[in-house]
């Protein structure tokens, strides 16, 4: 696609967390201001969108990302995002900043699929696929073969939805406080306090699974030693 | 300081989102308190693992959504283009629809109407009509009445009515077939 370059001297005032260049600033184009994109966008500009695109991509397939760990499902959820934000774009206030907003509905979308997919699994309880879902007691523990990751998501996901978003977005994404305040539009003190619950319970739940792994071992022993 | 506060301030901390002031109280705590400091190293061991995680997950596909996204939004403008189409055109067939309407109601009432057939000629203007239901066997039991004159249709030879002679009155024969009172005292006829 080729991106048209504006030439604009004015900095970008987008929200860009971590500091990510996009791949337009990398490639030495004059950065055009988040809201300059978006009045352009608003008036029917579609390349103007599409430099906003991919100066959020990156940022919104990591954070989508970081809530499933299926990568297709996240490339086709953060296309999803950007088209919703683009659909949305007039009720956006210019006043406020463009990268919040998208991020917002970034983990909304991904929320409410998170949250189908769920809906989709309890009715399954009653089908034939939850009938070959159900464990097989002659095989081993399936937790045993999980990796690192495999295992915080699995813990991420017995976290809240409120305190998971701010666990993810501060410790994961490296937001700042203020930032999730925007993202979630809380208050930074609100932000603090779920930020340090969030720990607490992810510490609480690792720790749990944890001893739990440590004693099923055990227990088998002790079971082949009888 | 409360075990239970200090304790929200780990919480904080080891994400380094303690203020300067609760940063420094918690210090003064963890020295004192066993318990705290226990707390705090494995709060520490827990983040470790989010972080080693934060680390070691990377995206694996570098391809741009902004193709498929861009795509999309020409698919949907298209579509909208598409869908406003019709609408600007003239709608012809509706005026049609219309037009067919409105002639086919006229023909309807035209229809409606009753007709002249020209053959009561023998009626004046001048004269004073009144509908009658006429009965012929009421002539017999009134024959000492009025003369009164058949009146019959030239074409098929049938009874329209009757005319007082000596008052030109005309009485035509109602459809009715029930008999209708007359109005100057004529039921007597």
């Amino acid at each position: 696609m080729a991106v048209k370059s504006l030439k604009m001297n004015q900095s970008d005032s987008g929200f860009c967390p971590s500091g990510e260049d996009s791949d337009l600033e990398k490639s030495g184009l004059p950065a055009v201001s988040d809201a300059r994109l978006v009045d352009e966008a608003r008036r029917g500009d579609t390349e103007a969108f599409g430099q906003l695109v991919l100066r959020y991509e990156r940022r919104v397939i990591r954070v989508i990302r970081r809530f499933m760990p299926d990568d297709q499902m996240a490339q086709d959820l953060t296309q999803e995002a950007f088209l919703r934000a683009f659909d949305r774009l007039e009720q956006f206030d210019p006043s406020r900043r463009f990268g919040p907003w998208l991020f917002r509905i970034a983990v909304n979308l991904t929320y409410d699929h998170l949250r189908r997919v769920k809906r989709r699994g309890k009715w399954a309880l009653f089908s034939e696929t939850a009938q070959e879902r159900t464990p097989d007691p002659a095989t081993a523990d399936p937790r045993a073969h999980l990796d690192l990751s495999q295992e915080v998501q699995a813990v991420m996901a017995d976290v809240p939805e409120a305190y998971r978003t701010v666990l993810i977005l501060r410790d994961l994404e490296g937001f700042s406080t203020s930032e999730v305040a925007a993202v979630t539009e809380r208050s930074e003190a609100t932000i603090r306090w779920r930020l340090a619950e969030a720990r607490r319970m992810f510490r609480e739940v690792w720790e749990r699974r944890e001893r739990s792994f440590e004693e099923s071992p055990a227990d088998e022993k002790t079971d082949l030693e009888r | 300081m409360k075990c239970s506060d200090a304790r929200h301030l780990i919480h904080l901390s080891v994400g380094d989102d303690n203020l300067m002031d609760d940063e420094q109280t918690l210090g003064e705590h963890l020295h004192t308190c066993s318990d705290c400091r226990s707390y705090n190293a494995g709060m520490v061991d827990a983040m470790q693992v989010l972080y080693d995680f934060r680390d070691g997950t990377a995206m694996s596909s570098d391809e741009s959504v902004w193709a498929s996204v861009e795509r999309r939004i020409e698919g949907r403008r298209s579509l909208a283009r598409s869908a406003q189409r019709p609408q600007r055109q003239f709608q012809g067939g509706v005026v049609a629809l219309c037009a067919c309407s409105l002639v086919l109601a006229f023909v309807t009432v035209v229809n409606k109407l009753p007709v002249n057939q020209g053959t009561v000629d023998v009626l004046d203007s001048s004269m004073a009509v009144m509908p009658v239901n006429f009965n012929p066997q009421m002539r017999q039991s009134h024959s000492t009445g009025p003369i009164l004159i058949q009146l019959v249709d030239p074409v098929d030879g049938k009874l329209l009515g009757l005319k007082n002679a000596a008052t030109n009155d005309v009485f035509l024969r109602s459809i009715q077939s029930e008999p209708v009172p007359l109005k100057n005292g004529l039921q007597n006829f």
